[in-house]
């Protein structure tokens, strides 16, 4: 916000404008523009500009010497890498071993979600396909191609999701697998021992 | 047809199990895998590779037998045939279109006649007229599959100068030269890129619909399912059928029990 203010002094909606089209994959919501203004101000990072309230103007947000500065220095710092927050990663991380079974049926359950899905994304591609009944890709209306492009996407997000969880799942059948011939040596080993006890 | 027949699947697996012994290790490849295919239909096995997309298919064409569980085609249960009625059906119900070529130098229009010239040994004892007559009708069906998939212009060429889409075209045309029941497609959508996949797909689709027949296609690309009616999952041995579980974005966990510690 910080960056947008320097790069050119705005009004509040312009600002909050500006920041939704630049980055709009990050998806913020209209109130996070101006609570980071007025943390921004708060902080003597901006300040508002002089505005003729009897002209009716809108007041204009300006970076201070000390927001440049600020501003600055962020972009000199190094960046964080990026990071995942999968509340299911946590939970393998946090995983006992008798809780595997748990586990597994949560990984699955994960999986069909994600099968789910793509299937809704294949309904809609088909839906609109049969609706251009015969129709090549080729001759397909130019939204058509475009929503597509879009579903091809989406698919490849949920395909690969999916490749990930399945294979983690059968990586963690496998350590049950383990874990269940293991026991099942301990307990015959123990029913030996107690034969020769007898 | 009887009405018996008329009522089952095309393709039904009921509970297949595959495993191949590896050493003292056993690979298993599927378990308990059930699916069926109707005709008109396209189900998609969506998997990566290694994950037995292959075995299932081949078992489904009968070229593989299962350990377990039954594979009916046309309601006749595969594992009943004998050898000779076994190829009469792979050969004229069930095709095969894979990414292999013809592994020899041959013009494409008499690669695609392949399927159509199987089983024709009772022609070696009519007149030569009749085999020139023979030998015309196949070359025509052969063409008509060409120019079906829209590779009319592919006809003359040799494998090694064509493109991928050509390459899977021509297999397709291949495929469906015979007019099969049941159409196995084996990854071709692997080594295409999106717009194509798509164009492949509704040809497929329509082609089915047109001829009632069944399309079981494996595909390592989640992008290849989106024009099919059905996708199934295929991972660790376990096929998925899809969606079973109810779409949204809030996900049920089954309790994990996290916080339940042993206290003593």
């Amino acid at each position: 916000m910080l960056g947008l203010v320097i790069e050119q002094p705005d009004h509040g909606f312009s600002l909050e404008r500006r920041l939704e089209e630049r980055f709009a994959a990050a998806r913020f919501a209209y109130s996070t523009a101006y609570s980071a203004l007025r943390r921004l101000k708060k902080d003597g990072l901006v300040r508002v500009a002089e505005a003729d309230p009897a002209a009716g103007e809108e007041v204009t947000y300006e970076a201070t010497q000390k927001g440049v500065e600020h501003f600055r220095n962020w972009v000199r710092a190094p960046t964080s890498a990026p990071v995942s927050r999968e509340e299911l990663h946590a939970k393998i991380a946090l995983c006992e071993p008798r809780e595997l079974p748990r586990l597994i049926a949560a990984v699955h359950t994960e999986e069909l979600a994600c099968i789910a899905e793509l299937d809704r994304i294949r309904e809609r591609m088909v839906a609109e396909a049969r609706l251009g009944d015969g129709r090549t890709v080729a001759e397909a209306q130019w939204s058509q191609l475009m929503d597509r492009g879009v579903a091809h996407g989406e698919a490849a997000f949920w395909g690969g999701r999916i490749t990930q969880l399945s294979q983690l799942r059968s990586y963690l059948e496998e350590l049950r697998g383990e874990a269940e011939r293991r026991a099942l040596e301990q307990h015959r080993r123990g029913q030996a021992h107690g034969r020769r006890s007898a | 047809m009887s009405t018996l027949k008329g009522a089952s699947e095309l393709l039904e697996m009921r509970n297949v199990s595959k495993r191949y012994r590896r050493g003292s290790q056993i690979l298993r490849v599927l378990e308990g895998a059930s699916l069926q295919v109707g005709r008109g239909e396209v189900v998609c096995v969506l998997g990566t590779r290694g994950q037995g997309k292959t075995t299932l298919l081949r078992i489904a064409a009968g070229m593989e037998s299962a350990d377990e569980g039954t594979v009916s085609f046309d309601g006749q249960d595969l594992a009943a045939l004998g050898d000779r009625e076994l190829s009469r059906v792979l050969g004229r119900k069930i095709a095969w279109a894979g990414k292999s070529g013809p592994g020899i130098r041959t013009r494409m229009l008499d690669y695609v006649a392949m399927p159509l010239l199987v089983g024709h040994g009772e022609q070696e004892r009519v007149g030569l007229r009749k085999r020139w007559r023979a030998k015309r009708d196949v070359d025509e069906r052969a063409m008509a599959a060409l120019e079906r998939v829209g590779a009319a212009g592919c006809a003359g060429q040799q494998w090694e100068s064509m493109s991928d889409w050509e390459r899977a075209l021509v297999e397709l045309a291949q495929a469906l030269a015979g007019e099969p029941a049941l159409l196995l497609v084996d990854d071709v959508t692997d080594a295409l890129g999106i717009r194509e996949t798509d164009e492949l797909t509704t040809l497929l689709s329509s082609v089915a619909r047109e001829s009632k027949m069944g399309v079981l296609m494996s595909v390592s690309d989640a992008q290849a399912t989106l024009l099919s009616d059905r996708i199934m999952t295929l991972a660790g041995g376990r096929l998925t059928q899809g969606p079973q579980a109810p779409a949204g974005n809030v996900i049920e966990f089954p309790d994990l029990g996290l916080s339940r510690r042993d206290v003593s």
